[in-house]
């Protein structure tokens, strides 16, 4: 959670001050953008964290960006904060996957909430998505028989059995399994199952 | 043709048979009335009381000009062979013939040059007949007797007598054939013309002729005096009442008659040589009647026809027209009149102007009410024209109900646009305010809410510092949610979508501002089909209209006035939303104020409030649509708003039911 950064994207200078202000007294990393046009030109975009974005923005509107960082790929969670009378708005944000909306002005404790929440989120998220792909990458080193025992094992057979239908003696398939719990930092047939199950899980 | 090619040529360029009828009636005519007139021939010389031939030579020189002149001579010559009995001397006839040929010849040419009408049209048509002719006949009269003098046939002593002598028979003789023949040759012996010498009248005219002829030589004995004046009657009677045409076939008439009765009662010379000096005076004063009465009548009949076409003129106009008199009683009412006041014309000519028209001194327009219980308005425009020392005065009336109506409904369209408008107006001021007021408040809770935080991490914060800051937090939220119930209350009306075909408002718009526009000379062209349709409410469609049709007309203002051009254009996008463009030749949008175009309080305008646009794209994006400006360019701006079609509002809809 330490790399995790709030992104502030609001076109009024106060506004940006008092969030950085509110942020840094909590000890949050915080960084603050004038437009949505200087922040994607930034390098925070695809950086760990969270977006407090303004919905009523001259030139490129909250709205866009909120569509445009969905048309790259990113998964970071967006606080909207709207002016009153745009909560049409924002509900069309939120269907557009937006995390939540708050109505300026707003209770500085109830946006801490908020922002904790999504960065918790944000978090799970990205350590959830570490872990799968250093499965991903152990599973990359197997080779193809190795890989065949592997998956014999993990739906339960013995060594025998295995070896049966593999055509191949009881002594090789033992020394396979031995070599694929190593490459798999597995120590017992367990730990491999659950590392197994990680990877097959849906994201969330 | 050239000018200079011989007589020879010219008549042989004549169509050929055209020229040999010419030369047969013409050397009929000439042989006919020598041979008639031939008699009492004094020293058994041309000189006779009447001579008519000169007049065939008159007559065809005058209508076919010099090219004829050897024939002038030809027919006189042979003439001497045909038509008198006892041939003169050839060589003093040769001379005199050419003298003939040559002097009627030039007086006819003569004629010709000052501009004589053939057909006598004026008075002084024959006043220049009768100079040129007499004084042809008094040169052609010196030119014969002189001849023969000189040949030696005739004394000195009675040449002046003889002169006159010829120069009356010539003199009559053309008098009374030439202007007949000439006034008549369209239509000599035509059936029509017969016909309509056939009258009741006529024959009485002929009746008192022949009773005066018969006055004048049976009463008493020949005497010719007095007893001639009978004869003017029935000349004055035909001269008032056919004018010249009648006059002149009267007076070839009388003459005829006169010789016939001469040669068939055996009067004798000397009576008849006075009674031609008399008839000759007698032709003088029946021309110059007839003439006179003839122009006079014309004159009449042109006067006649102006006021018939001014009158149906008058009765068409589209306007109605009065003509009152001096006391301002209607005189003459037209037709359009009987539509405009819903009555007939018998039933306001009459009256007095004032009760059919009540007008006040200095007004155009007044409202009357007609029979039928209709109240209609009218313009009225006065002219007061003097006649004849009275003063008329021409009254003209336009019925502008149909226009003042839709004067008014336009004005009313408009302020209800506007009003609307201001509405807008006032609500849009109470967003922008509460949007540009949150700003800083969101900031003061934020600022405030971060002070608290970092005093709770440090000992010994007086309490009521904290508590202070609280209290500050819940003040700025107070003021926040003043403001949401302030917007709350502007909130405006509901949107009410239904199809609308986008042509309708955008040509109502530019109806509206058509005075605008035509005051700036602002050139608008139109590309809207009136097929596309759009789901849309159509008031608040008619306020963007109106709002960015009014900004392009503003920036025309520096744009020279030939080159204020505003392009309004609609078409389907492949989305299925309907685009409206609408581009002006102005002074487009500084880069400047691009940025920020569509935030409130932006404005170039130096009254405007800046909320125009803003508020136009609430309305749009209100209906599902989006408002932008092109990148600039110099060119001038050009905006474009989009709208859901009916196909695709509904999808929206359901979106919303079931999404």
């Amino acid at each position: 959670m330490v790399d995790s950064t709030v992104f502030v994207i609001d076109d009024d200078e106060a506004v940006r001050d008092a969030l950085c202000e509110l942020f840094a007294s909590e000890n949050i990393p915080v960084r603050a953008f004038a437009s949505a046009e200087e922040f994607l030109a930034s390098d925070a975009v695809g950086s760990p964290g969270c977006l407090i974005l303004d919905l009523m923005m001259p030139g490129m509107s909250g709205v866009d960006l909120q569509a445009e960082l969905v048309r790259r790929g990113s998964t970071i969670p967006i606080i909207i904060m709207t002016g009153q009378g745009d909560v049409p708005k924002a509900v069309t944000t939120l269907k557009a996957g937006a995390f939540d909306f708050i109505e300026k002005p707003f209770d500085p404790t109830a946006l801490l909430k908020v922002v904790n929440q999504a960065l918790n989120r944000e978090g799970r998220l990205r350590r959830r998505y570490a872990e799968r792909e250093a499965v991903e990458s152990r599973l990359a080193l197997l080779s193809p028989r190795e890989r065949q025992v592997m998956d014999l094992v993990v739906a339960g057979h013995s060594n025998k059995v295995i070896g049966t239908k593999l055509g191949i003696s009881v002594r090789t398939v033992e020394n396979h399994r031995a070599k694929l719990m190593d490459k798999m930092r597995c120590n017992n047939v367990s730990s491999l199952i659950t590392t197994i199950l990680q990877i097959k899980s849906p994201a969330a | 043709m050239s000018k200079r090619s011989s007589i020879v040529e010219k008549i042989l360029a004549m169509p050929f048979a055209r020229a040999v009828g010419i030369a047969a009636v013409y050397l009929l005519a000439y042989w006919g009335l020598d041979w008639i007139s031939f008699i009492f021939p004094a020293k058994q010389l041309n000189i006779t009381p009447w001579n008519p031939p000169p007049a065939a030579t008159v007559v065809l020189a005058f209508l076919c000009g010099w090219r004829w002149a050897p024939m002038f001579f030809l027919a006189a010559f042979t003439s001497n062979l045909i038509a008198r009995y006892a041939p003169t001397p050839i060589m003093p006839t040769v001379i005199a013939d050419v003298a003939e040929a040559v002097i009627y010849g030039s007086a006819a040419v003569a004629l010709r040059r000052l501009g004589l009408r053939a057909d006598l049209r004026t008075f002084r048509d024959v006043m220049l007949f009768i100079g040129v002719t007499s004084l042809a006949a008094a040169l052609m009269a010196i030119s014969y007797i002189c001849t023969f003098w000189a040949f030696g046939y005739l004394e000195p002593g009675e040449l002046v007598s003889l002169i006159f002598e010829y120069w009356v028979g010539d003199m009559i003789g053309v008098t009374v054939v030439a202007p007949a023949f000439l006034v008549h040759r369209r239509h000599l012996l035509s059936w029509e013309w017969i016909a309509s010498a056939l009258s009741w009248e006529h024959l009485a005219q002929l009746g008192a002729v022949a009773l005066a002829t018969w006055i004048m030589f049976f009463w008493q004995d020949p005497v010719v005096g007095p007893l001639f004046y009978p004869l003017f009657i029935p000349l004055v009677w035909v001269a008032a009442r056919q004018g010249l045409p009648g006059t002149t076939l009267l007076l070839l008439l009388m003459q005829v008659g006169l010789m016939g009765t001469v040669e068939v009662f055996g009067i004798s010379e000397l009576v008849t040589t006075k009674l031609q000096y008399l008839m000759l005076a007698l032709s003088w004063t029946g021309l110059l009647l007839g003439a006179v009465i003839s122009e006079r009548e014309r004159a009449r009949e042109a006067t006649q026809l102006s006021e018939a076409r001014l009158k149906s003129i008058v009765e068409m106009a589209p306007d109605g027209i009065l003509i009152t008199d001096d006391r301002g009683d209607i005189e003459m009412a037209n037709r359009g009149v009987e539509d405009i006041f819903g009555t007939t014309q018998s039933a306001i000519v009459g009256r007095s102007i004032g009760g059919v028209l009540p007008i006040a001194p200095g007004d155009k327009e007044t409202v009357i009410r007609r029979p039928d219980g209709r109240e209609v308005t009218v313009e009225a425009q006065a002219a007061t024209v003097p006649i004849g020392g009275r003063t008329t005065s021409v009254i003209a009336v336009r019925d502008v109900t149909a226009r003042k109506e839709t004067e008014a409904r336009v004005r009313q369209h408009r302020d209800t646009v506007e009003q609307a408008f201001r509405g807008r107006l006032t609500e849009g001021l109470a967003g922008a305010l509460a949007h540009e007021l949150n700003q800083p408040l969101s900031a003061i809770v934020t600022y405030t809410g971060a002070a608290q935080r970092i005093l709770a991490t440090v000992a010994n914060v007086p309490a009521r510092a904290l508590e202070q800051l609280t209290k500050a937090a819940a003040q700025a939220t107070r003021a926040g949610d003043i403001i949401r119930r302030l917007r709350e209350f502007f909130q405006g009306a509901t949107l009410e979508q239904a199809p609308l075909a986008i042509s309708e408002p955008i040509r109502d718009m530019l109806g509206l501002l058509r005075d605008e526009i035509e005051r700036s000379g602002t050139k608008v062209e139109v590309h809207v089909p009136s097929t596309l349709v759009a789901s849309a409410d159509r008031l608040q469609i008619e306020q963007v209209l109106m709002n960015l049709l009014r900004n392009s007309i503003e920036a025309l203002a520096e744009t020279p006035r030939g080159r204020r051009r505003i392009v309004v254009s609609a078409a389907e996008t492949p989305e299925g939303m309907v685009e409206v463009k609408i581009a002006d030749t102005g002074r487009g949008i500084d880069p400047e104020v691009a940025e920020r175009l569509f935030d409130p309080f932006v404005t170039t305008s130096a009254t405007g409030l800046g909320l125009g646009l803003t508020i136009c794209r609430s309305m749009i994006e209100a209906h599902g649509g989006k408002l932008w400006a092109d990148r600039v360019t110099s060119e001038g701006a050009v905006l474009h708003f989009t709208l859901p079609t009916t196909a695709s509002a509904a999808t929206e809809r359901l979106d919303k039911a079931y999404g």
